[in-house]
């Protein structure tokens, strides 16, 4: 009678499986997620290695071949100053892809500390935030960028600071919505009855289960951020040359642009083929965490 | 004795647009030391908010609990977290119940971890032996709940609510959202540790041979208003008010010799909200009169034996 | 297509042979469906028993061919449905029959309906769809609402203004629309309260009655078997365990699973402190046990049940029962 409390059926061998692991072998089934993936991380890791990889120094400049086009010496070609664009192109690579991760990782912070006062508290306090999270938002965002900057001044971490301010509404809204979904199941009740203090549910229990919509957001605000500082070291703000940030080479060379197209060519490129890397691994990625999609 | 849990004319007040939802309205009962006392009604009837209120998940708008003779109706800070510990709860989904990024072990230990009372080596035990005592394999206690079938998680959440040793625990619907055979497997648990613990159970469903298997005394609510409240035994075998009667007609019965004979309720609930005065069941009752539409009262109709209809002695 | 129907006067009216279903999950094969037979006849009511997982659904799905396309193959198997075996017939004569001649009815109402759709309209939809453009749909969807209990001035309002039971009433008025001669009813009362349950238990079988629908009821609730089906099948883990009238069945359980279901819930009339669950847990379906799928948790499991597939034993005028020790069953318990 009282056998039914232990199981007496054999149990399966148990395969610890993380939520991280998961994910990863979701992923791993869509391809295209997976090509965007790789060429990230080699970006990432010639970006890291460029000082000790470039064939020249970024700044070197050799009168002799300015302008010139793409050659077995400067595969590249060398831009209106005779800097090798090969190597400019990739000692860039940490400035432009720095700037967009670190601008997306403040704007996911605060938006993170942000959304979930407002989610999990709602009435009053959700009110006051939003309203202030819309002045914000009601500020074309372009704008905002360039006011921001301008008001900053041009500069690395001014550029980081104009392009995180304009995405922090965005990331806080999602997180927002999602905390105010996830705090009405029972799991946060049970989390009550035992005594959690507010801050443990928050960081504890909601925080990790309203994740998932942020990581894909950011993974694709990664590629929006480096357009825009493209944009604005175009636009004479942001990183300015001589730093090799692929924006402020774009501008550089706007005037050469009908005699010496590679000067625009190989920059822009790297911009469009880091964009479209990191669109196609946050669209794998929102598949991934899907748990629907599962097969 | 002391009974465990005292409750007193409590309400449950909740503020909506369309106006004041009475979900628990005028509720009285105590349970004694290691007994069950059944809650049964329908959607809407409050019995869930009946149970989250005496635990302190909602705030109560009026009337007192006593837990152990000592009034925690408005307790707060210290002194509701030492009154959380005596009372948990057992929730009824167990795919929501379990936080989904923890492992059932972390889920498990929670209580202990906040509680503060305990060094690590005690929780790491303590945790062990709850597994045990639930029947869970040790092998498991990394695994997810996503993992597990509904049967295991439950008892992950009975773990939980154990933890702490509480002297009282509120089973909001355990085994609603289990098959029949894991149903039994859960209940027989759930017995055999309040055998071995003297736990003191309200056990809340929508279930009546659940409820008839487990409970000493049973309630039967009604939207927010208890209808009629005895011994387990005596309300199935002489239910006086005519929603008792209506329910227990309503189930369908194994024996198909002798079918039930039924009776049908007329219409739909009548809405919680800005509820009008007099009995909340007579819109449906079969014996609706017009004194239905005053204020009700309670009366003991034989010893133990409640019920709060104004016609209860023609029905019978 | 119509000369088979005058030759199959004699077939029962919906006919599942040997019906294998697999899905795929993870890389791995769940086998929800092995090999199920089972006949039923018009205006009758077969109930299929059996807990979650068991392959239920999955049974009435392939009926109805809306089984997910992607990962769910119909390995094998016969679904014959007056006369037309409905697993071969092309997607376009299907659409025919979806609705019309079999319709559904879920489990959740809850999500069963558009939630951004009028109630009346949903069930016109149906109409429309199966008629030549000579019903009036809107007229039919009235008298539906009318014949379900609800007053036909609601065809105007949207699913969250009604309650769950009238929301599964709208869903009953949708799949009866057409006049279907069968009706699958997966579950249809489970997530309801217990008198509203009743009511619409009730009208089910009033609605069967007058059209001469025949039922296949899926349900885990003994009870609701007892009230209205006429034949009962059990089905674990996919195969079907036992199979009989509802008095073979309720009168003289006979598989062990059976027996144990019956076991399991807690007796109205009797006060016991200990219930008997079934020992163990449902099989895996990406690792079923060979031979018997019950024989882990069977107190009678000998050594012949786990040797092959266990074949079918007819123990009396139609009792079925897919147990190689039943006999010894039989002498045991008396």
């Amino acid at each position: 009678m009282m056998a039914g409390i232990a199981e007496k059926a054999a149990v399966k061998p148990h395969k610890k499986q993380t939520e991280f692991a998961r994910v990863m072998k979701q992923l791993r089934k869509n391809k295209v997620a997976m090509a965007g993936l790789i060429v990230m991380a080699a970006e990432c890791l010639l970006a890291l290695l460029s000082p000790w990889i470039i064939p020249y120094d970024y700044t070197a400049m050799d009168m002799a071949n300015c302008l010139k086009g793409p050659t077995a010496a400067h595969l590249f070609g060398c831009d209106d100053m005779g800097r090798d664009i090969f190597s400019r192109v990739l000692y860039g690579g940490r400035f432009s892809i720095s700037i967009g991760i670190i601008a997306v990782s403040i704007s996911t912070v605060f938006g993170i500390m942000i959304g979930s006062v407002a989610g999990y508290f709602g009435g009053q306090v959700d009110n006051v935030i939003m309203r202030l999270l819309d002045i914000i938002q009601a500020i074309p965002g372009m704008l905002l960028m360039i006011v921001i900057s301008a008001v900053l001044g041009p500069g690395f971490i001014n550029t980081v600071i104009a392009l995180s301010v304009g995405s922090i509404p965005g990331m806080a809204r999602m997180l927002r919505a999602q905390m105010m979904k996830e705090r009405d199941n029972e799991y946060i009740e049970a989390a009550q009855s035992i005594n959690c203090g507010r801050v443990r549910i928050i960081v504890n229990h909601l925080i990790p289960n309203c994740i998932s919509p942020l990581i894909v957001q950011a993974t694709m605000g990664v590629a929006q951020t480096i357009t825009m500082a493209a944009g604005l070291s175009f636009i004479g703000l942001g990183v300015q040359p001589p730093t090799p940030e692929w924006g402020a080479m774009l501008s550089g060379s706007r005037q050469f642009m009908r005699q010496a197209p590679h000067l625009v060519i190989f920059p822009g490129l790297a911009i469009a083929v880091t964009v479209l890397a990191l669109n196609l691994l946050g669209d794998g990625l929102r598949d991934a965490l899907d748990p629907k999609l599962k097969n | 004795m002391t009974p465990v849990i005292e409750v007193q004319n409590l309400k449950k007040y909740f503020q909506t647009p369309r106006g004041l939802l009475h979900a628990v309205d005028d509720v009285t009962f105590t349970i004694e030391a290691g007994k069950t006392l059944g809650v049964v009604g329908e959607s809407g009837c409050g019995k869930s908010t009946l149970g989250r209120t005496i635990i302190h998940l909602h705030e109560s708008t009026a009337g007192k609990i006593f837990l152990e003779g000592q009034d925690v109706t408005k307790v707060s800070g210290k002194a509701l977290k030492k009154a959380r510990e005596k009372m948990q709860i057992i929730f009824q989904d167990p795919y929501s119940s379990l936080d989904p990024r923890k492992s059932i072990d972390s889920t498990i230990r929670e209580p202990l971890a906040v509680s503060g009372r305990f060094s690590k080596p005690e929780i790491e035990d303590r945790t062990k032996q709850l597994m045990e005592l639930v029947g869970i394999d040790e092998r498991l206690q990394k695994a997810y709940p996503h993992e597990l079938d509904g049967g295991r998680r439950q008892r992950v959440g009975i773990a939980r609510a154990l933890a702490l040793d509480p002297k009282f625990v509120v089973c909001d619907e355990p085994v609603s959202a289990l098959d029949v055979s894991i149903q039994a497997q859960v209940l027989n648990l759930l017995k055999k540790l309040q055998m071995d613990h003297g736990l003191t159970y309200m056990f809340v469903t929508h279930d009546m041979s659940v409820v008839r298997h487990i409970s000493d005394d049973i309630c039967v609510m009604y939207l927010g208003q208890v209808v009629e409240k005895c011994s387990a035994k005596e309300l199935f075998k002489a239910p006086m008010h005519p929603y008792t009667k209506a329910l227990l007609s309503a189930i369908p019965s194994v024996d198909i010799h002798h079918p039930t004979k039924r009776e049908i309720l007329k219409g739909e609930l009548t809405s919680p909200i800005n509820p009008q005065p007099g009995c909340r069941f007579a819109a449906r009752c079969p014996y609706a009169g017009e004194a239905c539409h005053q204020a009700q009262k309670q009366e003991e109709v034989s010893k133990g034996h409640f019920v709060t209809c104004c016609r209860v002695h023609e029905v019978n | 297509m119509s000369e088979n129907k005058t030759e199959n006067k004699n077939m029962p009216f919906l006919s599942i042979k040997d019906l294998k279903v697999e899905y795929m999950s993870d890389g791995q094969a769940v086998h929800a469906v092995n090999g199920v037979s089972l006949t039923l006849e018009r205006g009758k009511t077969l109930g299929l028993v059996g807990e979650t997982g068991a392959g239920k659904t999955t049974i009435a799905k392939s009926i109805l061919r809306i089984l997910p396309d992607i990962g769910c193959h119909i390995r094998q198997g016969e679904i014959c449905l007056d006369g037309d075996n409905v697993l071969t017939l092309p997607e376009h004569d299907m659409r025919k029959i979806r609705g019309n001649k079999v319709s559904m009815i879920f489990q959740d109402p809850m999500t069963a309906l558009n939630p951004v759709q009028r109630v009346g309209e949903q069930i016109a939809e149906v109409v429309q769809l199966h008629s030549d453009g000579k019903t009036d749909s809107e007229a039919r969807a009235k008298e539906m609402l009318e014949i379900v209990g609800i007053p036909a001035e609601r065809y105007y309002e949207y699913p969250h203004q009604f309650s769950g039971g009238m929301k599964q009433r709208v869903v009953i008025a949708i799949a009866l629309a057409c006049n279907p001669d069968l009706l699958l009813a997966d579950e249809p009362t489970t997530a309801l309260d217990v008198t509203i349950q009743a009511q619409v238990m009730d009208l089910i079988g009033e609605l069967q009655k007058k059209y001469n629908t025949a039922m296949l009821l899926i349900t885990h609730d003994m009870g609701v078997v007892a009230q209205v089906c006429d034949d009962v099948a059990v089905i674990y883990a996919g195969n079907i365990v036992e199979y009989g009238t509802k008095e073979q069945i309720f009168d003289h359980p006979s598989h062990p699973y059976t027996v144990g279901l019956f076991g399991a819930i807690p007796d109205m009339n009797e006060d016991e402190i200990w219930l008997h669950p079934i020992d163990g847990l449902p099989p895996d379906p990406t690792d079923l046990p060979q031979g018997c799928a019950f024989s882990p948790r069977c107190k009678y499991a000998g050594e012949e049940c786990q040797k092959g597939p266990i074949a079918i034993y007819e123990t009396a005028d139609g009792h079925h029962c897919r147990c190689c020790r039943v006999d010894e069953i039989r002498k045991q318990e008396g």
